[in-house]
């Protein structure tokens, strides 16, 4: 089962009216190499924008690389391309905190970070770590690399590399990775996540940003493609609109890798948020959030890419019922729309705050959004009408080997926080709020976590190398 | 029958550029004085989209569109407006504004330049990605009350700290209010760092500076 917002003839709209821009409008690309991949393959020149020819961008369009990604612990395997399911992850690089201890918001510190990361190693429905917090307490040139050696050192699951503003930054980004997997061979033939790569809307590629795609993708590594648009802001308003200009950028993006590579294994991925028309901000209470994840989801799908996309987020600075109400909603349409990744996991407020409480509720909202997202199994056996008969026959569901099986089998959802005691019992116990469990949760977790999963000698050379890119900013 | 200048107001209200500058032309051929079609007209349309943006009915579209149609028949008027011995304008506030180094965003920025210059204040905008010691020349050069400096990620609000120091080492901290602004920033941020003040958007902005400069 898979919810389709879209029509064909919606798909093929969006399809067509992207190509229209890329070839009347363009996109700015700045940056002496990428200009040169791009006019040598036939783009044309227009002051600081190329136009891309429709029949260059579609030939790029065609064949895409399967993506596999696997854990630090290589045992774990997602596979992206073709996805039967939905993956969900962490949010990415917030620098405030709701302190689960006080209810205090205060900066991040490296510690927390380390905590963050081993919680999100823990939970059951988050499969893809991202390094969650930008400590304050990093040194400011080396904070991404270091959030990506803390990362990589403290979870089993894959890991996103890190988001990459320039080559420089990328090659460091790599090298770390590199000293985890033990060679960058080992880590191009099974990488533990994909370097992001954010172009700028509308349609602009900084140097920096066509340097870092042109870098990332001689690697053979994946590459999350992350353009992050604002209806009414840097994108047009309509719904419509917004899906088509981010497919643009998306687009334009995959002309370039894949004429650096062919072989450039691509994740689809879109923030395509919606605007705060009072503050100019970007709204955290909008229901579109999750319903534009559900049309990127199917447009990637539509190009045979794997997707990325927001999922939940929330205007709340507290995990309040306002928190879970928009969460959930947010977290379930692309859900149902089968994308490949939904993130937000953890976050507060548009994205400005963290808090490990909420992580670990949120755990608990995505294993209810993907109970049934397979939808159900109609047959005979799942039926049961014999067991009816049984039961009819002076028998009892509860005894019923059908009842024991499909229970097994998932049938039944099984919560693990929040209450359905009767109230009798609930306020004998205390009253306990679900906000109460999460945090004792977290309290549990960081107390049972081994620690440190990379050995001693691994451990030294992600530090030694961060060293160096430290020394190097410096000089 | 409503008069011209109520109609420039009504313009400005509609966000109706074309509109605007063609009674503001109309008005000015007609003998009402540059000044007065800025006060008793333009102004006053603006004034009500600041009051319907406040009240709830209007969005930022609305303050935009009508700012645009404003800063327009502004242009349209500067030429024939009374000028000082410098052939400037005189008691005009000048702002200095940019989006700090290694930050390319704009659009935060750019609705408050909006929402400047609507409120008749001379701005000098930097861009985008500027580095530091071009936010203090500017500052310098131009002589500006006020300095506003922009940054949208985590990763280059520290470029805000680093340019008020290098104000301070040039002895022109006491010189120029410093706002801040950009979504990871907080009031807690501002005076960390030493800002003189924080909005959270174009319209606080506004407020703000003119509030810092004992203006009405």
């Amino acid at each position: 089962m898979i919810f389709e917002p879209l029509s064909v003839a919606d798909l093929q709209l969006i399809h067509d009216q992207t190509l229209k821009i890329l070839a009347d409008t363009g996109a700015v690309i700045e940056g002496k190499e990428a200009r040169e991949i791009l006019l040598s393959a036939g783009c044309l020149e227009d002051g600081k924008r190329l136009r891309f020819p429709s029949k260059l961008v579609e030939e790029c369009l065609t064949d895409p690389e399967p993506v596999t990604l696997y854990g630090v612990d290589e045992s774990i395997v997602l596979p992206l391309t073709e996805a039967p399911r939905t993956y969900a992850h962490n949010f990415g690089s917030v620098s405030m905190l709701l302190d689960h201890k006080d209810d205090i918001i205060r900066e991040a510190l490296v510690a927390d970070l380390i905590d963050y990361i081993r919680i999100s190693d823990k939970l059951t429905n988050l499969h893809m770590v991202v390094p969650s917090l930008r400590p304050t307490d990093l040194p400011e040139e080396v904070a991404s690399l270091a959030m990506t050696a803390y990362a990589l050192q403290n979870t089993q699951k894959p890991v996103d590399i890190g988001t990459a503003s320039d080559t420089w930054e990328i090659r460091y980004l790599i090298r770390i990775a590199a000293a985890v997997r033990g060679s960058l061979e080992k880590l191009v033939a099974k990488p533990m996540g994909t370097l992001s790569i954010s172009p700028l809307s509308p349609l602009n590629f900084p140097a920096d940003i066509t340097d870092a795609i042109i870098e990332s993708a001689r690697t053979g590594l994946p590459i999350t493609m992350l353009p992050c648009p604002t209806r009414g802001l840097t994108a047009p308003v309509t719904l419509a609109g917004g899906l088509v200009q981010q497919n643009a950028e998306q687009l334009a993006f995959i002309t370039l890798a894949r004429l650096v590579n062919r072989r450039t294994p691509l994740v689809y991925t879109c923030r395509l948020a919606a605007a705060n028309m009072r503050s100019g901000c970007v709204s955290g209470r909008d229901p579109d959030l999750g319903f534009s994840g559900a049309c990127v989801a199917q447009i990637a799908r539509n190009y045979g890419l794997p997707s990325g996309v927001y999922g939940m987020d929330t205007g709340a600075a507290v995990p309040d019922i306002q928190s879970g109400y928009e969460r959930s909603l947010n977290a379930l349409y692309p859900s149902m729309a089968r994308a490949t990744f939904v993130s937000g996991m953890g976050s507060l407020n548009a994205g400005l705050l963290a808090s490990a409480e909420q992580l670990v509720i949120d755990d608990e909202i995505y294993s209810m959004v993907f109970h049934r997202q397979q939808g159900i199994d109609v047959s005979e056996e799942s039926i049961g009408a014999d067991v009816v008969r049984a039961v009819m026959d002076g028998g009892n569901y509860l005894a019923q080997v059908h009842t024991r099986d499909f229970m097994r089998r998932g049938e039944l959802y099984s919560g693990k926080l929040g209450n359905e005691s009767p109230f009798e019992e609930w306020r004998s116990s205390g009253r306990p709020t679900v906000r109460e469990e999460a945090k004792a949760k977290v309290d549990q977790i960081l107390a049972e976590h081994p620690g440190t999963v990379v050995s001693d000698p691994v451990s030294r050379e992600i530090m030694s190398i961060l060293k160096e890119a430290e020394e190097e900013k410096r000089n | 029958m409503p008069t011209i200048l109520q109609n420039i107001a009504y313009a400005v209200l509609e966000g109706k550029r074309d509109e605007t500058l063609s009674l503001v032309k109309e008005g000015l051929d007609s003998g009402i004085a540059p000044l007065e079609l800025i006060t008793d007209g333009l102004t006053v349309g603006l004034d009500q989209v600041g009051q319907k943006f406040e009240e709830g009915e209007y969005f930022l579209p609305d303050m935009m569109l009508a700012a645009e149609a404003m800063s327009g028949a502004i242009d349209y008027l500067e030429p024939h407006m009374a000028k000082d011995k410098d052939g400037k304008q005189e008691n005009i506030v000048k702002c200095v504004i940019g989006t700090v180094k290694g930050d390319l965003h704009s659009i935060g920025k750019d609705i408050v330049i909006m929402m400047m210059k609507a409120a008749g204040m001379e701005i000098y905008d930097l861009g985008v990605d500027v580095p530091s010691a071009e936010f203090v020349r500017s500052v310098e050069d131009n002589n500006a009350q006020v300095l506003g400096i922009s940054a949208l990620m985590t990763t280059t609000i520290q470029e805000q700290k680093k340019i008020i120091d290098m104000l301070a080492e040039k002895g022109l901290r006491d010189k120029v209010k410093v706002i801040v602004g950009g979504a990871p920033l907080s009031e807690e941020w501002a005076i960390k760092i030493g800002a003189d003040a924080y909005a959270a958007d174009a319209i606080a902005g506004v407020k703000k500076v003119r509030a810092m400069l004992n203006l009405s």
